[in-house]
């Protein structure tokens, strides 16, 4: 269980968002290197988080993010979140991790 | 912040009623085989054959593209549908014109039910490609897949009216051409201005997309884009004023196009980095590849050396029933499973995302049922074919139950889907 009263770090915010699955590829989202960047803002208490879709016309794009806001309100109730959507830089396979690869064969 | 698709998506009770007709539709086409074997022995032009063919075409494979188009069109042009009371209109006048249709073909009637189908077919594909032209333009961009679609759906109400003209020219002949060339003419405008090119529009989108693939180039659409479309133009022209080399030429263009189009397929599932492919995805690739059995049979065709093919109606039949049950059919098989699932799972679970453990839209219908699908429809499918090949009647009554027992499967799996209701894991 997180620790819900000192300032999480990125790692733990990264691996909080393992638990988000792409319900069409079967593999979380961090292992498909969707998620670019982990902001946290202790003055304000807010996790932001930038990531994108492996298409644009993803059409469980909306799920997975709602999923994501889900896990970090479970997991930091002190703070909030906010998932930023972005498509630069493009998402590609090259972003896919090793662990990830493994998870796809 | 950008909208995803999932917020452009449709309402599922637009989508799914397309899809539950269309499960009746092939279940009943399949019957029809059951029950009347030595029709795929006859010459293509008989009552039971020209009913059943219809109600494959538009009351399974149109009406299912029409729901799938509804749902896909957010994911490949980004933008929501126009409207949803065209999409429910248009269905009503589909499925009545399909009926009053199958009622005309099965007795040979070209009056009346003749008539009221044709209106109502027109007037259905009219509203359908009105909608989907008014959403068109909300996308700027005119990408391929853009491309693709609009122009399937222009030769869809073409091919539509042209088959209506046919129709009257049976009982009132005032076109000098031969009505088994007219129907060849409708047949293939059908086939590879619609369903092929709406195949390819979709495809190019959703293959790389499930199979995580973007490197593949995109050349080879642009030149089965130009290939097929000119090579349909030509073919009208050719076969009106009676030009051999055009039709030939015609034809060539249009193997040229499909060609490309399977170039893209190929380096696209060569390069894909999800290597492990579900039952739906395995259908849509065998699917695929089964495009080559019609192409060589027309190079046969054509060449045909020292007439060496005699057995022109059987291979004329097995030409006709690969393209619509081998290829098409079975692709769209594959792809409900990647598209019908999702819309339903979404409108259950989208609320309890995140806050419990909810099913995967794999977890509403049934991998096994799916599996025995696939089996059963291969298995007979290619009896069905040697059947065929060989004229023996009870090889295709086997290959024909066989075919039914797998249409019995997709349907008992997409009543599976419609009907979900939450479930807590």
């Amino acid at each position: 269980m997180t620790n819900t009263t000192s300032t999480p770090t990125d790692m733990q915010v990264l691996n909080s968002l393992k638990s988000v699955i792409d319900p069409e590829l079967m593999v979380n989202i961090v292992d498909l290197g969707m998620i670019y960047n982990i902001t946290i803002d202790s003055s304000t208490n807010l996790i932001e988080v930038e990531m994108t879709l492996t298409s644009k016309g993803c059409p469980l794009g909306d799920v997975i993010m709602q999923h994501a806001t889900e896990v970090l309100k479970a997991q930091y109730p002190n703070y909030s979140s906010l998932i930023n959507l972005v498509w630069e830089p493009a998402w590609n396979p090259s972003f896919i991790t090793a662990q990830g690869n493994k998870e796809l064969e | 912040m950008n909208l995803t698709s999932t917020q452009k998506a449709p309402n599922p009770s637009l989508v799914t009623p397309h899809f539950i007709i269309g499960g009746v539709s092939i279940v009943l086409f399949a019957f029809i085989l059951v029950l009347n074997p030595d029709t795929l022995l006859l010459h293509y032009f008989n009552p039971t054959l020209l009913a059943a063919t219809h109600l494959l075409v538009l009351g399974f494979i149109t009406t299912i593209c029409f729901g799938a188009l509804y749902q896909l069109i957010p994911v490949i042009l980004d933008v929501k549908l126009h409207s949803e009371k065209l999409g429910w209109i248009s269905l009503c006048f589909l499925f009545i014109g399909i009926i009053f249709l199958i009622t005309a073909f099965w007795n040979l009637n070209f009056n009346i039910p003749f008539y009221l189908a044709s209106t109502f077919i027109i007037i259905a594909i009219t509203i359908f490609k009105i909608n989907l032209i008014l959403t068109a333009q909300k996308n700027k961009q005119n990408s391929l897949e853009k491309k693709f679609i609009l122009t399937a759906v222009g030769w869809l109400f073409f091919t539509v009216l042209a088959g209506f003209l046919f129709g009257i020219n049976l009982s009132n002949n005032y076109i000098k051409i031969s009505h088994l060339e007219l129907l060849k003419l409708h047949a293939h405008i059908g086939i590879f201005g619609w369903f092929i090119q709406l195949i390819i529009g979709v495809g190019s989108k959703l293959f790389p997309m499930f199979l995580l693939s973007y490197e593949a180039d995109k050349k080879p659409l642009k030149i089965a884009y130009l290939a097929i479309n000119s090579g349909l133009i030509i073919g009208i022209f050719s076969l009106f004023y009676a030009f051999k080399i055009g039709v030939i030429t015609a034809i060539i263009l249009i193997i040229f196009g499909i060609i490309n189009f399977l170039r893209f397929i190929y380096q696209t599932f060569i390069q894909r980095t999800k290597k492990k492919l579900d039952v739906g995805m395995k259908k849509s690739i065998i699917a695929i590849t089964f495009l080559l059995i019609p192409l060589i049979l027309i190079v046969l065709n054509i060449l045909n050396p020292n007439n060496l093919i005699k057995q022109t109606t059987s291979l004329e039949l097995i030409y006709g029933f690969t393209l619509l049950v081998g290829v098409i059919s079975m692709l769209i098989m594959g792809l409900t499973y990647k598209t019908l699932p999702f819309i339903i799972w979404l409108k259950v679970y989208k609320s309890l995302i995140g806050k419990q453990k909810t099913p995967l839209p794999r977890d509403l219908y049934s991998e096994k049922i799916q599996t025995y699908q696939l089996l059963s429809f291969i298995i007979g499918f290619w009896t069905i074919i040697s059947g065929i090949l060989f004229s023996i009647v009870s090889i295709i009554q086997i290959g024909t139950t066989l075919f039914f027992i797998a249409t019995i499967f997709y349907f008992i799996n997409i009543i599976k889907i419609v009907t979900h209701k939450t479930t807590e894991l």
